[in-house]
């Protein structure tokens, strides 16, 4: 045993020292993270990563669903790029790494319209203060680290409100960090530990703070809100104190960020006016660059598991975003304005067909809903060729099995709404021939804890009046994907893991 | 007709979203739109309105239950009640908001304001949309924050600045300069004199500190801990007990928080002085509203209300020669900003003329845009042809604000005079849309939202129906602002009736924007609902109330300081 954590505690230091001589040859630290794996290949455990990324306004049936393709609903026999506009198109090569769940709902009374807040908890209030902590939290908080939750113009200028509060850590929604720049500088900046007497230093200040604390809880005691309201600053100056990373990062210079650096010149001085408008990170013209840059921190991230636990929010919730960058000679009925003008498209009646009547494919408004598909199918492109596609084809410089960065990734995609006209929450019939799911996929193996390359169906369709009692809870699911990361969570309503997921 | 409008909570149970929009396909011309819903119109629970029930007849409300102010002080949706007497709230630590803690830590180390960063998070807003509520904590995110923050202002003040903001520092450092370092800013952080005990605490720190490192070292360790101290982060307004059961707020705690709801800042010493030797609050709380943060509380307050600095962020389709919508959207902040200033500050408005004044003071390009005509100087006073809208609801930045992208919004129009003018509750939207009777072609976008939202027999109507014809009086301006006689060829229709939340019967009549705001200013539940607004950005929640004949015929910057003579402004119940 002595012998053998010797030879780790070599290849080590031979691999850090190929890898600075990697840097040094100008390489960009992925390349350079290459070389050092191939030079040093050897078997290792490397840790599992976790990247939840959120998208809006859910999405078409039509351009969505997998099509089936072989006998016998056969779910592993599938195609993503043969349903219209296929909105899940781009994962097309990366099947194997995919699994489209369908047949899940968020429980409980209060709908789509705080569905943000409810996703990725299952909690189930409307409420905007009752505390709670969502899916990443949890993993992370079973791994021991600290995730880093990122977004791109996600919430609005006046602050944190209902529409942009998706993750939480248990007490407070987590206000996503909106500047690449600045989280880069956090998770690649010099690692460098401080000097013993700052930490010295910094306990001792954080142990004064907590007594102070205390002693205010004294001075309020009987007034159980200000106490409790105490409480939770106390623990998390403990949680602080205790310290903790967000990961065990094996990147010793910062990463090549193009786009990051970018966005670092580009948002230079431009603050905001006392009106808090002309804030550059709030701006709906810098969204795309600003969610190109942040996928740009999570790839590099993920690949130095600088951080292990991600969550990036791209927009709010109902964020007017136009999407006409997308190809604006396409005929879509008028609007590209993400919430009302592409999400919110109904069904369009053939004249004298009113409502309640039987609705057909052949009498739907084609047009516009096809344009939804291929506005949500960008969020994918983007996905997959700043993320997917370098993760799988990066060998994990943590692993010396020959896995990749994607092998030992577990990425969820979700949105909180199922068809954006909708709103559905929950699996469903809502027309002939055309399911709606809560749009739910997995890419990554998890370190091989993943059973991958499926199209998993749980519960049954029901319609808007029964599909309440025949989806399953999401947070089934949420349980699943924490245990495959390695963490034996709770969530609320549970019934069980799913089965067919785990290896 | 002129109804009574009851300001009864109302038992419409009918599901419908309160939301957004219906479809915004138009001008193709191919189809009508799709119908919508959800969305970002303002999502507001009613606070507490103070005030008689009813309106001029007496009407039938009485009693009230105060509400129950949700979890953490939140107002959450308590409902349009009423009460016959103030109700006092509850002792609390309010927390400091983003703002306020900049604010305070640039006017108590103004030689290194602008050498710090402030990475604090946004602040958590309100059901009723405000970002100061009295519950908030300090979760882990922001506990981290409070802590860098600490840092960064506390390195600034101990590095090249020190020498000037602590002489003894070059020429004695040691523990007694220390000690006055700690006395004299830990005053100014905690807003009150520190105890013995914490004096030597913070100096046993500086001790460790000094031992390990050196003197500027040391101290800044000292002062970030001042910084993000709970004493320095919270406002105390907890008080002592005191007679029937109530709890009354020390000399400080009032003084702190006079200076931080009518300045936006901490207290100055003078200030901690004179209010702690029983000084008249409303005359401070007056002198603070002329001051620049003061000034800065007011727009604040409107930005929050009117939630008009959205527009700083979107987008907005404009016809082809227009001028960039994002310099359009700031010279409609400013518009806004000019106009807050100079009728609400300056001349003295009250919620009457907020709502009907003809002044408005845009710059030359907007005016151009509008197509108002005289403008020769950016921000002078012009004054609205007649039929071209009237007060702060004519505004652009307004108008704008409660549209969507490509066409206007009779339903965020609608919801705010809903809920931010009559106070009404919220209404919840159904857990899934319902399907729509998607249009045939439309030709204004009133007939658009009147098929999607109000077809009899609908699901939506339920609610839309209270809202939506509120919205109409606004059709004769678009998404951006800009008057419009007519839409696609057709007249536009900005007629309607404002409809009783609890009957559906109509209160009065209206044929536009200008008739409708004229006799909204002349409810008594819009005045009793401004106050409400006004009391609950102050208070920090709605769970205090007013009682009654709160707000009419007194201008709203005098109305605001005149909260500092509310019985909860002094005095707390037990809990």
């Amino acid at each position: 045993m002595t012998s053998h954590l010797r030879l780790l505690h070599a290849r080590s230091i031979l691999e850090r020292r190929l890898f600075l001589k990697a840097l040094g040859l100008g390489l960009a630290a992925p390349v350079a993270l290459n070389l050092a794996r191939s030079a040093t290949a050897q078997p290792s455990g490397a840790p599992k990563r976790f990247f939840v990324m959120y998208f809006p306004h859910g999405i078409a049936p039509e351009h969505f669903n997998p099509r089936m393709t072989g006998p016998g609903n056969d779910p592993t026999q599938f195609a993503l790029d043969m349903t219209n506009e296929s909105t899940l198109a781009p994962l097309e090569a990366y099947k194997q790494y995919v699994n489209v769940y369908q047949g899940f709902q968020y429980p409980g009374s209060f709908g789509t319209h705080e569905g943000l807040l409810n996703i990725l908890s299952g909690l189930n209030t409307g409420d905007t203060s009752t505390p709670r902590i969502t899916l990443e939290h949890v993993i992370a908080q079973g791994l021991g680290v600290k995730p880093t939750i990122l977004g791109a113009c996600s919430h609005q200028t006046w602050g944190l409100d209902g529409h942009g509060m998706l993750f939480w850590d248990g007490t407070t929604p987590v206000d996503p960090e909106k500047n690449p720049a600045v989280a880069a500088d956090k998770l690649f900046g010099t690692s460098a530990a401080a000097p013993s007497a700052d930490q010295q230093l910094k306990n001792a200040m954080l142990e004064l703070t907590l007594t102070e604390i205390e002693a205010l809880q004294t001075s309020v005691s009987g007034l159980t809100r200000e106490h409790s309201k105490l409480q939770t600053h106390l623990d998390s100056v403990k949680t602080l104190k205790a310290g903790g990373g967000s990961g065990q990062s094996s990147c010793t210079t910062v990463p090549s960020l193009p786009t990051v650096e970018r966005v670092r010149m580009e948002s230079a001085g431009k603050m905001p006016d006392p009106g808090g408008g002309n804030d550059y990170f709030y701006m709906d013209e810098n969204f795309r660059t600003l969610f190109q840059a942040q996928l740009e921190v999570v790839t590099q991230a993920l690949i130095c598991n600088a951080s292990q636990v991600m969550g990036l929010m791209p927009m709010y919730a109902t964020s007017e975003l136009k999407f006409d960058f997308i190809d604006s000679t396409l005929p879509n009925g008028g609007s590209w304005t993400h919430h009302n003008g592409l999400s919110h498209i109904f069904y369009q009646g053939k004249d004298g067909v009113q409502h309640n009547s039987p609705i057909t494919i052949d009498n739907a408004k084609p047009e516009a809903r096809a344009v939804f598909g291929v506005a949500q199918r960008w969020f994918f492109e983007q996905l997959v060729s700043n993320v997917v596609s370098k993760l799988a084809t990066t060998p994990d410089p943590a692993a010396s099995d020959g896995s990749t960065v994607l092998d030992n990734t577990l990425i969820f995609v979700l949105s909180e709404i199922g068809d954006g006209a909708n709103h559905t929450r929950a699996s469903m019939l809502e027309y002939p021939q055309i399911p709606s799911y809560l749009p739910f996929i997995t890419i990554g193996k998890a370190g091989g804890a993943i059973k991958t390359g499926q199209v998993l169906t749980v519960g049954e369709l029901g319609d808007q009046t029964t599909s309440a009692t025949l989806a399953r809870p999401a947070t089934d699911l949420y349980l699943t994907l924490a245990k495959a990361m390695g963490v034996d969570a709770t969530f609320p309503e549970t019934t069980g893991l799913v089965q067919g997921v785990l290896t | 007709v002129r109804r009574t409008l009851g300001l009864l909570v109302s038992t419409l149970l009918l599901a419908c979203s309160a939301g957004g929009p219906p479809g915004e396909n138009e001008g193709t011309g191919a189809s009508g739109g799709s119908g919508g819903k959800g969305g970002t119109g303002g999502s507001a629970a009613a606070p507490n309105a103070g005030g008689s029930s009813g309106m001029t007849s007496g009407g039938t409300g009485g009693g009230g239950t105060g509400g129950s102010g949700g979890s953490g002080g939140s107002a959450g949706n308590i409902g349009a009640t009423s009460c016959d007497s103030p109700k006092l709230g509850s002792p609390t630590l309010r927390l400091l908001t983003r703002a306020e803690f900049e604010n305070t830590l640039g006017d108590i180390f103004p030689a290194v304001k602008g050498q710090w960063t402030n990475t604090l998070p946004a602040n958590r807003v309100s059901e009723i949309g405000f970002e100061n509520d009295s519950g908030n904590v300090v979760g882990g995110q922001l506990a981290e924050a409070l802590l860098d923050t600490a840092l960064s202002v506390a390195g600034a003040v101990t590095g090249n600045a020190l020498a000037g903001i602590l002489p003894c520092s070059t020429s004695a450092p040691d523990r007694a300069c220390a000690q006055t370092f700690v006395t004299t800013y830990g005053q100014r952080l905690f807003r009150r004199p520190m105890t013995d005990t914490e004096v030597t605490r913070y100096l046993t720190l500086f001790d460790t500190g000094l031992a390990a490192t050196n003197f500027p070292t040391a101290l800044k360790w000292v002062l970030a801990g001042l910084i993000q101290s709970p004493n320095a982060v919270y406002r105390s307004e907890i008080g002592v007990p005191a007679a029937g059961g109530t709890r009354t707020l020390t000399g400080y705690e009032l003084a702190t928080e006079v200076a931080y709801t009518f300045g936006g800042t901490t207290p100055s010493q003078d200030l901690l002085d004179r209010l702690g030797a029983g000084g008249d609050p409303v005359a401070e709380a007056k002198a603070l509203l002329g001051t620049e943060h003061g000034k800065e509380m007011v727009q604040h307050f409107f930005e929050a209300y009117l939630s008009y600095t959205k527009i700083s962020s979107v987008t907005r389709d404009l016809p082809a020669g227009s001028p960039n919508f994002s310099e359009l959207s700031r010279d409609m902040v400013r518009e806004m900003r000019n106009f807050i200033s100079n009728v609400v500050m300056n001349e003295g408005a009250g919620v009457k003329e907020l709502l009907t004044s003809p002044k408005t003071y845009p710059t030359r390009t907007l005016a151009t845009f509008y197509g108002f005509t005289g403008q020769t100087n950016d921000d002078a006073l012009l004054m609205r042809p007649a039929g071209r809208g009237l007060g702060v609801l004519a505004q652009g930045a307004f108008l704008s604000s409660h549209a969507n992208t490509d066409m206007s919004s009779p339903t965020q129009r609608g919801l705010f005079a809903f809920y931010r003018l009559l106070c009404q509750p919220k209404r919840s939207p159904p857990p899934s849309v319902p399907m729509i009777n998607t249009a045939p072609e439309t030709n204004t976008t009133r007939e658009r939202y009147e098929v999607a939202h109000m077809t009899q027999g609908s699901t939506c109507r339920g609610c839309h129906q209270f809202f939506d014809p509120i919205g109409f009086a606004f059709e004769n301006f678009d998404h951006v602002g800009k008057y419009r006689s007519e839409q696609n060829g057709e007249a536009i229709n900005p007629a309607d009736e404002l409809p009783d939340p609890d009957t559906g019967e109509p209160v009065f009549a209206f044929s536009g924007q200008e008739e409708l705001v004229t006799q909204l200013a002349e409810l008594t539940e819009v005045h009793e609902c401004f106050s409400a607004y006004l009391a609950a950005y102050a208070f920090g929640t709605a769970e205090a109330c007013l009682g009654p004949n709160k707000g009419k015929d007194v201008g709203i910057v005098d109305a605001f300081a005149a909260l500092a003579a509310e019985p909860h402004f002094t005095t707390r119940k037990a809990e």
